[in-house]
């Protein structure tokens, strides 16, 4: 579902009743918080704000307000060794916004802030084919 | 309140129980709009309704006119005022009006999609929820 707004919703209260995978996009992690709750950790709701986007389009997304995302800046070699495991993210207090606040996130600055995305994203995806319900839920909650 | 006559039929509801309720059951949509100070419709206005509204005629229907800048005409031309469902927010700033419209749309498209998957229909012959022993469809 590409937005977690009224129709995504019901939509995936929908596919959820006919036991698909489902996965909520948005970009607030309010809303992404209204939905973990909602759905109690049967759908996954990876923070996503430039996933399915043109690298020229996130570029012009506008900075984050009070719904800014919790994760830090980082350098893409951090990433590197660590493979898609959930582990990976659990263990990288900074990656989980446990850290300290990450600062505002203007056009140029957020280099490295879309492989993050992407990187959670994708570690998301495999964690939960592997039946890893927890990770998504744990995840969903505490971004 | 004047209604147009079967204008009720597609949720069962008869002219006679329109009259019940305390219509009155006119032969086409165009003597309601003659008669009408305003006018409450579902849809948007066709073309050939445009120029049966007028000024001072008030009109409540869903617009969704960001796409249909002909409709914006004909209703600028028309010269009443026309109020949007979809715009309408109560004290929460919610849009009570829109919400559900998109709660039918957001349930639909889940069988729309799951038409779309059968193989009869030109899809790839898959079940929204899978069978067991088989990997769901994945769709990203």
């Amino acid at each position: 579902m590409i937005g977690g707004g009224v129709v995504g919703t019901h939509a995936a209260r929908m596919a959820v009743g006919l036991g698909a995978e489902v996965t909520i996009l948005d970009r607030s992690i309010r809303r992404l918080r209204e939905l973990d709750e909602l759905f109690e950790g049967r759908v996954r709701l990876p923070l996503h704000r430039t996933g399915l986007e043109s690298e020229d389009a996130c570029a012009r997304l506008p900075p984050p307000g009070r719904d800014q995302i919790a994760v830090n800046i980082m350098s893409l070699s951090n990433l590197d060794n660590t493979g898609p495991r959930h582990e990976t993210l659990l263990h990288y207090p900074k990656l989980l916004g446990s850290g300290p606040s990450p600062s505002p996130l203007w056009t140029g600055q957020n280099l490295y802030r879309r492989h993050v995305c992407s990187f959670v994203c994708k570690v998301m995806s495999k964690a939960s084919h592997s039946g890893n319900a927890a990770f998504t839920g744990g995840c969903g909650s505490r971004l | 309140m004047l209604v147009e006559t079967n204008a009720c039929a597609g949720i069962g509801a008869t002219d006679d129980n329109c009259r019940k309720a305390g219509a009155t059951i006119l032969d086409s949509a165009r003597e309601v709009f003659a008669s009408s100070e305003m006018i409450v419709k579902v849809k948007e206005p066709q073309p050939c309704e445009w120029t049966q509204l007028r000024e001072a005629q008030i009109l409540l229907t869903y617009l969704h006119l960001a796409p249909d800048i002909e409709q914006a005409k004909g209703l600028l031309d028309s010269g009443c005022t026309a109020i949007a469902y979809e715009t309408v927010t109560d004290a929460q700033g919610g849009l009570p009006l829109l919400a559900p419209m998109s709660e039918v749309a957001g349930r639909l498209a889940i069988e729309a999609a799951g038409v779309a998957l059968k193989r009869y229909t030109g899809g790839r012959g898959l079940l929204t929820g899978g069978v067991p022993g088989v990997q769901p469809p994945v769709s990203w």
